[in-house]
């Protein structure tokens, strides 16, 4: 058995964050994740400027910057034979004011070993096995994933940062089959043609995309599609794994997807999964008192490129009302309090971004509907920087902005 | 193990071997799909290469379908579901 301040499921960009930040705090952390890094993620790797005080504050500005993409500084849209360009939102007076894109494997890297660096306890790759009691108390089974080993971890605190596929650990939920359903998937590119700095949005019948350029300069195509239509695309191309026949049916729909990709050639297999979940779950279980941070507490659907954003974003606005509470003092009623608190901050900072996520994917999947807007965007191309700004690209929480919430993160990490 | 599940079996561990280039010998049962190179990321393949295979639809959450005795499990459940409808529709008048 070993006793800590805070126990955290997960360890994404959430997970990782919120561990940082309390062990930056001088919280005791264990952290609790179950596959063995390096790990490859459907993501469309995309962080957005308004992350880049976050990760300084983390004490890894300097390396994302070095490691990550060339900086986005224009959106596009694929519909079609269309084509329209604007230019994203920048983030004023920062010395960063554009986002760039950084492949999960190493993003996630550079977020555990800072952890490390912290002396935050990982257990790796171990699985949540059962969770007792509540808050003030809580105790973890842990099991080894490579050896027969269970461990008790007890905590008054425990954070949920397990995304959205493992969910309530306790509690799986089966959701209907539906041919709505919507599959996501991945690939990386060499050789492609595409203008550094730009991040295009594709809009095609079931589904939508979008591509960037990343890290090492290669391509990251992702993109979701109706399971309906995704089976249509196989009886189209027998022979091919889904994810080729996605392939196969994004080329066919843009034309200048198409042009990215004529002498692209794919590294490694298409990686897919699904059905994908977008939607609110919760913030904080009022029954046990657990937090729930990044895709565990809600999902955007991806064609805003905000998961991770909203990931490590929801990460800092719990942390520092757990901080400001005080790790000495976690008691029921003061996690009572925390948990309201973050709940409603969480719900100004996100709840609409989730919403107008899903109006705009709904948009985006119905490219005739798309195409009556077309005329007014080609008028006006800033309603898409627009749309950015609202999605979130440039929408710096002021408490990221140099005042350093309680527990004094910035002192910490790098002055950027 | 039934002899159903045998053939299920059987049937799982040509596709495994076929499509998704896992070495026969490691084909067992008890397998987990990540120690035969599925990973979270590679299940939803295979998920499709089995409905298409045994006419069924797979409802489960992937991440629930750990080992290959799992799988077995949830094709034949879902095989006998199909046949049972496919009964009581042929027995309406």
């Amino acid at each position: 058995m070993a006793e800590y301040d805070a126990v955290i499921v997960g360890a994404g960009p959430a997970g990782s964050t919120a561990a940082i930040l309390l062990a930056s705090a001088k919280w005791s952390v264990a952290l609790v994740e179950k596959q063995t890094f390096p790990r490859r993620k459907v993501c469309g790797a995309c962080i957005a400027a308004s992350n880049l005080p976050i990760l300084a504050a983390l004490g890894i500005g300097d390396a994302f910057v070095r490691l990550a993409g060339p900086e986005l500084r224009g959106v596009a849209l694929y519909c079609g034979d269309g084509l329209l360009h604007a230019p994203l939102p920048a983030v004023p007076n920062t010395p960063h004011p554009w986002g760039r894109a950084l492949e999960r494997d190493t993003f996630d890297r550079l977020l555990l070993e800072r952890a490390r660096e912290l002396e935050v306890t990982i257990w790796q790759p171990w699985s949540m096995r059962a969770i007792d009691g509540s808050a003030g108390a809580f105790r973890c089974q842990i099991e080894a994933r490579t050896a027969p080993a269970l461990e008790e971890l007890r905590a008054p605190v425990l954070i949920m940062a397990n995304g959205s596929w493992d969910g309530d650990v306790e509690n799986k939920r089966h959701a209907p089959r539906k041919s709505s359903d919507l599959f996501a998937f991945k690939a990386n590119f060499s050789d492609a043609r595409l203008a550094p700095g730009l991040l295009p949005v594709i809009s095609f019948a079931g589904g939508y995309g979008g591509l960037v350029i990343a890290d090492d300069g290669q391509l990251t195509l992702a993109g979701c599609i109706r399971r309906d239509f995704l089976k249509a695309c196989r009886v189209a191309a027998p022979g091919h794994t889904a994810g080729e026949a996605f392939e196969m049916y994004l080329r066919n729909q843009s034309r200048s997807l198409r042009n990215a990709l004529w002498d692209a050639r794919r590294e490694g297999r298409w990686l897919g999964i699904g059905p994908i979940r977008p939607g609110i779950r919760a913030t904080w279980r009022r029954a046990d008192g657990r937090f729930m941070i990044g895709n565990a507490a809600a999902e955007a659907h991806p064609i805003i490129g905000e998961g991770i954003s909203m990931a490590m974003q929801s990460a800092w606005l719990l942390c520092a009302r757990l901080i400001a509470a005080g790790r000495s003092n976690a008691s029921p009623g003061t996690l009572l309090r925390v948990g309201a608190d973050y709940t409603r901050e969480w719900r100004r900072a996100f709840a609409s971004r989730i919403y107008l996520a899903a109006a705009l994917a709904q948009l985006a999947m119905r490219p005739w509907l798309a195409s009556t807007a077309w005329p007014v965007l080609t008028r006006a191309p800033q309603l898409m920087t627009a749309l950015a700004s609202g999605a979130g690209k440039a929408r710096v929480l002021p408490t990221f902005l140099g005042a350093a919430p309680p527990g004094g993160f910035l002192s910490l990490g790098e002055a950027n | 193990m039934s002899a159903q599940q045998s053939t299920t079996f059987d049937r799982l561990r040509a596709i495994l071997a076929e499509k998704f280039e896992v070495a026969p010998e490691l084909i067992d049962p008890a397998a987990r799909m990540d120690q035969l190179g599925i990973d979270s990321l590679a299940v939803i393949e295979v998920i499709f290469q089995i409905e298409d295979e045994f006419k069924i639809s797979i409802q489960s959450d992937p991440g629930e379908l750990q080992t290959l005795a799992d799988l077995v499990a949830c094709v034949d459940r879902l095989a006998e579901e199909q046949r049972a409808r496919a009964s009581a529709g042929a027995a309406r008048p």
